[in-house]
Parts: structure tokens; C-alpha cells; sequence
């Protein structure tokens, strides 16, 4: 399908770099009038997106067991360089496809944790209680997708974690409590039916 | 009305998730594509892209082996493969700034921030097949022209040079002459 017919681009030569123009192949093979009856590609792609969608619940559910997973290695090895890269891989895939599968509290959930992992000054302090309460409260999350107040109950939980995160990257000390203790100090991450 | 007719591009989707590999996907075959390669992680996607030679590379940034920067920058070498010039979607869940300039600076084509949306993943597409930019090659750069516009205001690094030369405010009357 793809056409290999190779044609010379044109380049324009400057003291310090080319301009280098091709010839638009891709807009020559692929762009074509469309007749009023055509169906709407955004639309067919919406519709195939919404038959998925019904697997985005279950497909949460494995995130979640990745991130418990990356979470247990840091509980039984340490916090060490490859523990922590392993647990901000889970939570960033977490942070990037939340959203998309329809759990975007989680997500933002997810970002409070990779944002302590890529910016803290020293990871390896970061407290095992608050990775506990980011990965718990994902779960939880999206555990109770569907129950009541859920989404305002995950948009409090999310908020609560940020400040947490934005604390603890800030020196921690912020308000009358150690990092370990506010982390340790939130509420459980189990919303409340 | 112009029509992008997706059943005659080939697309290389490299991405580690399986759940993003399937939706993105879906979206794909949804707006009529029926060549979709698939490759999960960046050393298998070079593979890929010297095996398929793709019309458009689609590539999360976060990769294990190596990732969708080091990918892009690989594939932005000229007379290293059979299509350098091929336009590279960088998917992320990274937003910010200097993420994104991190991208266009690496040679990205199109940068499309998480959570995808079909609309999102269609302009970026349409973008580089009707919109396709001309290559900047210098010594230190080979990619897209990161100049999307004229900029006469322009003052910042002189990045072609890829030395420390800057660019400073035009005077006026330069700029009315100009």
C-alpha cells in the first residue's frame, strides 16, 4: 500500500543549514473528494471507541494489579532506582489512560505520584505511606466507579493527594506535621457509599 | 470537501500498553485505515519501521528499552534509513512545556497530549498529510522546521547555528523594511 517511488526533494542550501522540501506523497495518495453519502470517519471512529468502551472497567482493574504489583517491590526491595521505576512506569500509565478509559480522578491521582518521583529532591525519601494512599485510593477509585458521590468523593481524594504531593515536593513541613505524618494522616482512601 | 482516504496510509503504532495499542487501534480501522502495524516497546518499532516502512508513525514517549525521543531521534537520520522524513505522532501523558519542546526539538512531528480523543488523533493525522512542513538540517538538528510560523518579532536562540548565537529585537524601521 504504501508508495516507495522515490522522488527527489528540494533543498534550498543556506551558509548554516537546508531547507529541504518534499513532495507531499502522502497528501497525493490519500486525499480524494468525498461524495455527501461517504460516512463520517470521526464519527465510525467515535462508534468503535464506544463498543470498547465497555472493557475499560476491566482494563482499569489491570492497571491497578500493575500498580499494586510495582508497589510490593518497593515494600519488599527497598526504594531503590529500579523499584522506583517500575512504580512510576505503573502510575504513569495510569496518569495517561485514565482519562482516555474514563477514570480521569484516578489519573490525576496517578500524576501526584509520578510527579514525586520525577521531581522530589530525594525519591528515595518519599514515604511508603503516601504511595500506599496513591495506590490504595486508585484502587478504590476505581473500585466505586459507579456508587454514589463517587465521582465527588474521588475529586476531594485527588485533591487531598495533590496537596500532599505539592507539600512534600515543597520541603514537606508546610503546615504543623512531618511529610511521614501527613502523608500517613489522610483519611481512608475507601470512599464512603 | 476534502476527504482523507485512511485505507491507503500505513500506520506503525509503537506503544508498551496494550490497552493504549487496542484503542488506538480501533480509532485507527474506525476512520478506515486497514494497514495498522503494532510494536511495544522502541527497539521493536526501529524494527518495525525498517520492515513495514510506514506513512506515519505513531509512538508513546514513555518506553521501556528506549523510548519515543530516542526512537524519533533514530529514525532523524538522514541516509540511515529508507524514510527519515517520516511524520512522527508523539503520544504522552506529559503536558507541559518543555515536554513538548523536548519532542519537537528530538525531530516529533505532531505531539498529541493524554487522554487520546478520536478528534485529537484525526487533526494530528490530517495535519501532517495536508499540512506537511518542510526539513530544517543543520549540524545539530534534522526534523520538521520547528517554525511553524514567520515570527519577524522572533528573539531567542539562534538555533539553526546550534551554537550560542541569539537573536535579538529587530529595530523597527529593520522591520518595516523587512
Amino acid at each position: 500500500m504504501a508508495d516507495n517511488k522515490y522522488v527527489a526533494p528540494g533543498v534550498t542550501k543556506f551558509s548554516d543549514h537546508e531547507v529541504i522540501v518534499l513532495p507531499n506523497r502522502l497528501k497525493r495518495k490519500a486525499i480524494t473528494s468525498v461524495a455527501a453519502d461517504e460516512p463520517d470517519p470521526l464519527w465510525e471512529a467515535e462508534e468503535a471507541l464506544g463498543e470498547l468502551s465497555v472493557q475499560f472497567g476491566s482494563w482499569m482493574v489491570d492497571e491497578c494489579t500493575a500498580l499494586e504489583r510495582a508497589r510490593h517491590l518497593v515494600q519488599t526491595e527497598g526504594s531503590t532506582a529500579a523499584t522506583r521505576e517500575a512504580l512510576h512506569r505503573a502510575a504513569h500509565d495510569i496518569r495517561g489512560h485514565g482519562a482516555t478509559l474514563g477514570f480521569p480522578m484516578a489519573a490525576d491521582v496517578a500524576g501526584s505520584l509520578c510527579l514525586l518521583l520525577e521531581q522530589s529532591s530525594d525519591p528515595s525519601h518519599i514515604p511508603l505511606s503516601f504511595i500506599d494512599q496513591c495506590v490504595d485510593a486508585i484502587r478504590a477509585i476505581v473500585r466505586e466507579h459507579n456508587g454514589p458521590h463517587a465521582d465527588r468523593i474521588a475529586a476531594a481524594l485527588a485533591q487531598e493527594l495533590r496537596n500532599i504531593a505539592d507539600a512534600l515536593m515543597a520541603g514537606g513541613t508546610s503546615r504543623d506535621r512531618t511529610d511521614s505524618e501527613r502523608a500517613g494522616a489522610l483519611v481512608s482512601p475507601k470512599p464512603a457509599r | 470537501m476534502v476527504h482523507l482516504d485512511f485505507s491507503r496510509l500505513r500506520f506503525l503504532i509503537i506503544e508498551d500498553n496494550t490497552h493504549m495499542r487496542r484503542i488506538l487501534r480501533t480509532l485507527l480501522y474506525g476512520f478506515g485505515s486497514r494497514e495498522v502495524y503494532e510494536a511495544e516497546d522502541g527497539a521493536a518499532g526501529l524494527e518495525a519501521f525498517v520492515q513495514y516502512i510506514p506513512d506515519i508513525v505513531i509512538t508513546d514517549w514513555a518506553m521501556p528499552i528506549f523510548d519515543g525521543l530516542e526512537l524519533t531521534q533514530m529514525i532523524r537520520q538522514p541516509g540511515a534509513n529508507a524514510n527519515p522524513y517520516v511524520p512522527i505522532i508523539m503520544l504522552t501523558g506529559h503536558s507541559e512545556k518543555h515536554r513538548v519542546i523536548a519532542a519537537r526539538d528530538a525531530g516529533g512531528t505532531e505531539f498529541l497530549a493524554k487522554p487520546i480523543s478520536a478528534i485529537g488523533l484525526y487533526q494530528r493525522i490530517l495535519n501532517v498529510v495536508v499540512n506537511p512542513r518542510p526539513f530544517i538540517k543543520s549540524k545539530s538538528y534534522f526534523g520538521p522546521d520547528r517554525r511553524r510560523n514567520a515570527m519577524l518579532n522572533y528573539t531567542g536562540p539562534e538555533r539553526r547555528k546550534g551554537g550560542s548565537d541569539m537573536i535579538g529585537q529587530q529595530p523597527l524601521l529593520e522591520k518595516v523594511k523587512a
